[in-house]
């Protein structure tokens, strides 16, 4: 049930307005979260959640722009608050704040309803090629999970959200539209009743149940039914109280706690692991010609990168294919958000020397019934590579599986969460 | 759709980009094409560098065998246990010990003995070893295991120089697949963790065999018609893409510079600024600029305003505002190379070499 639906019009703008300090900013939602989670125990929400928005600048130093620059090519305004901390303000309307945790990530704070929030980020990132989600794919959400039972007493409630859509499946064969683009594949994001008769693979719905239950479970179910390997959302149970901090696949965090403190922790942790994760990422993926001057005249080139490779659990039909490809290079506007002219090279394979058209960098990928390979040349962000696939998990195939070179991925965002301190400010 | 295996397993373009891909890091599970090399601990040390054959071996061989003092073989793969090193250079057929292609194997040959390291610029000689691989397509091991028999001996005649290690590694079609024989003395020489032949890639019914080209063109490769065609597509899509990514990322108001080196480097990982040959190279850059062209005259007046050419600057695309930016994105998502004659043959013009 969405109760923020029902909540009355409070001018949030003039509240966030008098903060001009981080240390209102926080004191104040940290109490504006312990009201909400006194309203949430009553099952009468007054006023929207805090929510936060995980975000990602590029990440090459030289294409750097500081957070007004930033924000003013989008037609945004921001308001330094101190040296990380900004107001953003459209319109005069004063948004939320955002903070810089480093160059390359931020996180936007707001107390907006959902659906209004969703949009205003939504549309912010649409319209800058400098701007991006943070992607959670459900093999690195399987990972976190494991931390999250690591973390947690066994007798706390976890909450999971799986969400899978073979949407490319032809038996109805349902005509996309030009907005395509704008349906980000966040759950979040899609808070409506959709109501359509679905004659393919959809699935959609929610785990809640205790720590200790879910370990024992979960990998034997998602054994047994493969859209269970697309989480989606993932609850971190918050360790200085009732609820937690609801992570969705888009970079968005809700708090359904009474502690900010703790809610901004948590996203610290989740994104010091996806920096490391990207950071390997990009150190393994980018192709690049290294050139190493030798004491005869000219450079040696060595070629330097690995592959991304996406095996699919199951084959694709024939016709599934065809229909992916045709929705995703037909169009200049798709959920995947590519661009390329497919060279065919079989009724199930095809290559494209194209474009991510989210950052605007290239990218070569090969497609087949059985797999996707992408080769990354160097500066293409590895946000590409995590959206991808979060699109195939959520969209192709649930149960696909990822490698960067010869290692598995979810190893990879293991060894990336491993190394993270969780530090709990409490 | 490339409808002969047997004669696309002899494009040296297609070959290289194999012998690349052997050498990619892939699970052992999931490989796209088996990662024979990398699973051997062998890695690429270079693409196409050009090794100069020292001093003393120049003085040695002059005059007496016909060698090329320097030579750029396709590939040097580099054992990481032992040191141990392979030039692999690709070719579309054998040759006999009087071809004109011999010359360049006498270097490879003298360039793979003990004086390998030195020509590398490692610090000492007899460091690491060599092994010259001729990587070729079906039908012609044999002969060029005696062409380069041949060739030893002569050397060892004419002029008492030694010769490195030598063999073939031979790719063809058998059944649903692309297999890599070699003989044993590579096996070992190279550590190979699998005995001979390898399925190295899976023929699927009615689909070509070519992996995504890590180097999509080559113009000092002889190519049949149909592989010249594909290349040269990829080459076009992959400047498209490099132009497409320019224009999108970029700040507005503001105007792009494109070199047509530029470009083509961007297309080939860097590799373009190896070729040495200037006619090749005059060659490939009147295509992209003819490529260039063709893309400017499909867009509509009054944008194709934006793009101009200036011949000491190159091209230059003026993004005066958005919604330039928006149409012209737009406009070039539409462009299809494929629509182009891919074997056109491009006329030198009167001023091509103003560019910078």
């Amino acid at each position: 049930m969405n109760m923020e639906t029902k909540m009355p019009d409070i001018d949030i703008s003039k509240e966030l307005e008098s903060i001009d300090s981080r240390e209102k900013m926080i004191r104040y939602f940290d109490g504006y979260s312990a009201e909400r989670m006194e309203e949430l125990d009553e099952r009468k929400i007054k006023r929207p959640l805090v929510k936060s928005y995980m975000l990602e600048h590029v990440g090459d130093t030289d294409r750097q722009k500081g957070i007004a620059e930033l924000f003013s090519s989008i037609g945004k305004e921001t308001q330094k608050i101190d040296e990380n901390m900004y107001r953003v303000l459209e319109n005069k309307e004063s948004m939320g704040f955002l903070e810089v945790l480093t160059p390359r990530y931020f996180v936007f704070y707001t107390l907006h309803h959902s659906e209004k929030a969703d949009r205003w980020v939504r549309n912010m990132v649409l319209s800058s090629p400098d701007l991006d989600h943070v992607w959670l794919s459900g093999l690195t959400f399987d990972v976190l999970w494991r931390r999250v039972a690591q973390l947690s007493k066994p007798h706390r409630y976890v909450s999971l959200m799986f969400v899978h859509e073979s949407i490319y499946q032809i038996d109805s064969e349902i005509q996309g539209n030009e907005e395509d683009e704008d349906k980000e594949i966040s759950l979040s994001l899609e808070e409506g009743d959709l109501i359509e008769v679905v004659e393919r693979r959809a699935s959609k719905f929610k785990l809640v149940d205790k720590v200790s239950i879910v370990s024992d479970k979960l990998s034997k179910l998602q054994n047994l039914y493969s859209p269970l390997y697309a989480i989606s959302q993932l609850r971190f149970p918050s360790p200085v109280g009732r609820g937690g901090h609801d992570f969705y696949d888009n970079g968005k965090v809700t708090n359904r706690s009474g502690n900010f403190r703790d809610h901004r922790s948590h996203i610290l942790y989740v994104q010091r692991i996806y920096d490391e994760l990207m950071k390997i990422t990009e150190e393994r993926a980018w192709y690049s010609i290294y050139k190493e001057k030798v004491t005869i005249p000219g450079q040696f080139q060595k070629l330097i990168g690995s592959p991304v490779t996406i095996k699919f659990g199951e084959k694709l039909g024939e016709e599934t294919f065809k229909f992916w490809v045709k929705s995703t290079f037909g169009r200049l506007n798709n959920r995947f958000r590519l661009w390329g002219n497919p060279i065919m090279l079989g009724p199930t394979k095809i290559q494209v020397y194209g474009v991510d058209k989210h950052l605007w960098k290239p990218i070569f990928l090969e497609l087949t019934d059985e797999h996707l390979i992408a080769i990354v040349p160097k500066g293409t962000c590895g946000n590409t590579i995590h959206r991808l696939i979060c699109n195939i998990q959520r969209y192709i195939d649930p149960a696909a599986k990822a490698y960067i070179g010869s290692e598995e991925y979810q190893a990879i965002v293991d060894k990336s969460s491993k190394g993270i301190k969780y530090d709990i400010e409490h | 759709m490339t409808s002969n295996i047997n004669q696309l397993c002899k494009d040296p373009l297609f070959q290289i980009n194999l012998a690349i891909w052997m050498a990619q890091p892939q699970s052992l599970l999931h490989f796209y094409i088996y990662p024979i090399f990398y699973e051997s601990g062998l890695r690429i040390y270079s693409i196409g560098p050009l090794l100069a054959l020292p001093p003393d071996i120049r003085l040695a061989v002059a005059e007496k065998i016909n060698c090329q003092e320097a030579v750029r073989p396709d590939l040097i793969l580099e054992s990481q246990r032992n040191r141990r090193l392979c030039i692999l250079e690709c070719k579309a057929s054998s040759f006999g010990p009087e071809s004109s292609t011999a010359s360049q194997a006498r270097s490879f040959l003298l360039i793979s003995s003990k004086i390998l390291s030195e020509v590398l610029g490692l610090p000492t000689r007899a460091e690491s070893e060599g092994m010259v691989c001729y990587l070729i397509g079906p039908d012609n091991a044999e002969l060029m295991e005696r062409t380069l028999d041949a060739l030893e001996k002569e050397i060892k005649e004419k002029v008492n120089c030694e010769s490195g290690n030598y063999s073939c590694l031979k790719i063809r079609p058998f059944e649903s697949s692309i297999i890599l024989e070699y003989p044993e003395k590579i096996k070992k020489y190279m550590n190979l963790k699998k005995d001979s032949p390898i399925q190295i890639i899976e023929i699927k019914k009615d689909t070509d065999p070519r992996p995504l080209y890590f180097i999509p063109y080559d113009p000092n490769i002889q190519q049949r018609k149909e592989e010249q065609e594909y290349c040269r597509r990829v080459l076009f899509e992959r400047i498209l893409s490099y132009v497409l990514s320019s224009i999108g990322g970029s700040t507005i108001p503001g105007s792009i510079t494109f070199l047509t080196d530029d470009l083509l480097n961007a297309a080939t990982f860097g590799i373009f600024d190896i070729w040495e040959d200037n006619e090749a190279k005059k060659h490939i850059k009147r295509l992209v600029r003819d490529f260039i062209e063709n893309i400017r005259a499909s867009i509509n007046e009054p944008l194709r305003q934006c793009i101009s050419y200036e011949s000491q600057k190159g091209w230059i695309i003026d993004l005066k505002d958005k919604g330039i930016q928006d149409e012209l994105l737009k406009q070039l998502q539409k462009y299809k190379p494929e629509e182009l004659d891919l074997s056109k043959k491009i006329e030198p013009t009167l001023f091509e070499n103003t560019e910078i």
